[in-house]
């Protein structure tokens, strides 16, 4: 089947068996490959992507859920000439990145939370960013990128008022 | 190729459902996916097998505020559950036990029908419903039944669903209770399958216990309403040491846990306790 769908702002079309995943579409079809299979049951977040704004596990959503629908990857958060979303600067200037692998989810569900909640607790980044896990850091560099990020955005925001 | 059909409506579910059971095919709904997924990637699928995607359902995600009730669709995810405001002021357990799920990733695709439809014993929602005396609204066809939770499940991941017949709607009654308390014990913080889950609602007045609703998750092979231990701390003063240390052992009594893989009998029965001591403590401070 076709499926048609907008990634990161752009519209996409794929083919599909009914029951590809939508993680597999986009790695393979659509080879956005920052979004990774880490266990492939949607209990480690390596796979997040919004989906329609809220982030979700791809590796477990059927690929034709996608049809009609807006997805955003980590691909499409930097900017022009791949200038770094602030979250993704936020993460790089902690010391928040060691292998790398969990980033892509941990960043999306960053932006996921401060579109929501421009000035979250520790417990509540802790909170929102709970589906996606860490074998390198221990957490507490990319709690910090968060809070920091925030603290970069929320001014920013203000100003556009 | 098996097939996966797109349904728009409610009624198209139906019409689907039924056709596909007439051909002998095992009927799977695709809604939230976050357990269908993980167990067809697993294997654990029957076949011959139809997909009936029914993730655009509008009309399923529904949640209707009545004079009585509180009736969700069962399409409605638990972030939606969480966030809605007839849920917060009227079925508090339930949201309560709706944070527990998962992680924010899958909550914002796990339905409540899919949680109740999958049965397992361990299933967070489950003992928050059942404490909350809710009902559901089976349909197969253009026909409907209505049935009380507590007639649902017939084992570990079993049910009284018939073949083609899916939840459209599960309400619970507008209640008076003003403390409650969703507790689980997991291996993580997040990302965690229960091995003891125990949801309790109560109306305290003056220092005592008015009335009381508990239900134990993952302590049996469904989920279990402890009345006993209910009729023990109904009317019971919260700091009555003695009605409340029979309570406790009631309840240890009342389940029916047992060693699995996730943890043991024992722990289970100890930690229920525990539970039920820390949930009247909190209920006992002003």
């Amino acid at each position: 089947m076709k499926i048609n769908f907008r990634l990161n702002g752009k519209a996409v079309s794929a083919d599909c068996d009914p029951r590809n995943t939508l993680l597999e579409i986009i790695r393979e079809d659509l080879r956005h490959t920052g979004a990774k299979e880490g266990c492939g049951k949607g209990e480690c977040g390596a796979c997040t992507v919004l989906f329609d704004g809220k982030p979700v596990t791809a590796c477990i959503i059927p690929a034709a859920q996608a049809a009609g629908h807006d997805i955003v990857t980590i691909e499409g958060l930097s900017g022009k000439n791949s200038k770094l979303h602030p979250i993704q600067q936020a993460f790089v200037e902690e010391g928040a990145v060691q292998c790398g692998f969990c980033i892509p989810g941990m960043v999306l569900s960053a932006k996921a939370l401060l579109d929501e909640n421009p000035s979250p607790d520790e417990s509540a980044i802790r909170e929102a960013l709970s589906g996606n896990l860490c074998r390198c850091t221990g957490y507490i560099k990319i709690f910090a990128a968060v809070k920091k990020a925030a603290a970069v955005m929320s001014p920013a925001r203000r100003k556009k008022k | 190729m098996e097939k996966y059909l797109i349904a728009a409506t409610a009624s198209q579910i139906a019409a689907c459902a039924a056709k596909a059971a007439r051909s002998g095919a095992k009927v799977y709904f695709a809604a939230g996916t976050t357990d269908l997924y993980v167990q067809w990637k697993e294997g654990l699928l029957a076949e011959p097998n139809v997909f009936i995607d029914i993730s655009g359902v509008s009309e399923l995600k529904k949640i209707k505020e009545t004079n009585a009730s509180v009736i969700i669709g069962a399409g409605a995810t638990f972030t939606d559950i969480i966030n809605n405001t007839a849920c917060r002021k009227h079925l508090e357990l339930l949201t309560e036990a709706a944070k527990t799920v998962g992680s924010p990733l899958i909550r914002n695709r796990a339905t409540i029908g899919g949680n109740i439809a999958n049965s397992s014993p361990a299933g967070d929602s489950l003992p928050a419903l059942a404490a909350l005396d809710a009902s559901l609204i089976l349909r197969r066809g253009a026909k409907r039944r209505k049935l009380p939770l507590s007639g649902f499940f017939t084992g570990p991941k079993r049910n009284v669903l018939t073949t083609g017949e899916f939840i459209e709607s599960v309400s619970a009654p507008k209640n008076d209770f003003n403390f409650c308390r969703f507790l689980k014990l997991g291996s993580r913080k997040a990302l965690a399958i229960s091995k003891i889950s125990l949801a309790a609602a109560m109306r305290r007045q003056k220092g005592a216990i008015t009335s009381i609703s508990i239900a134990a998750g993952a302590v049996g092979p469904t989920v279990i309403r402890c009345r006993r231990t209910e009729e023990i701390l109904s009317g019971a003063r919260l700091d009555d040491a003695a009605k409340i240390a029979l309570a406790v052992k009631t309840l240890a009594a009342e389940i029916l846990p047992i060693d699995d893989f996730r943890s043991t009998a024992e722990y289970r029965r100890d930690a229920a306790s525990a539970l039920l001591e820390k949930i009247l403590a909190d209920a006992a401070r002003p």
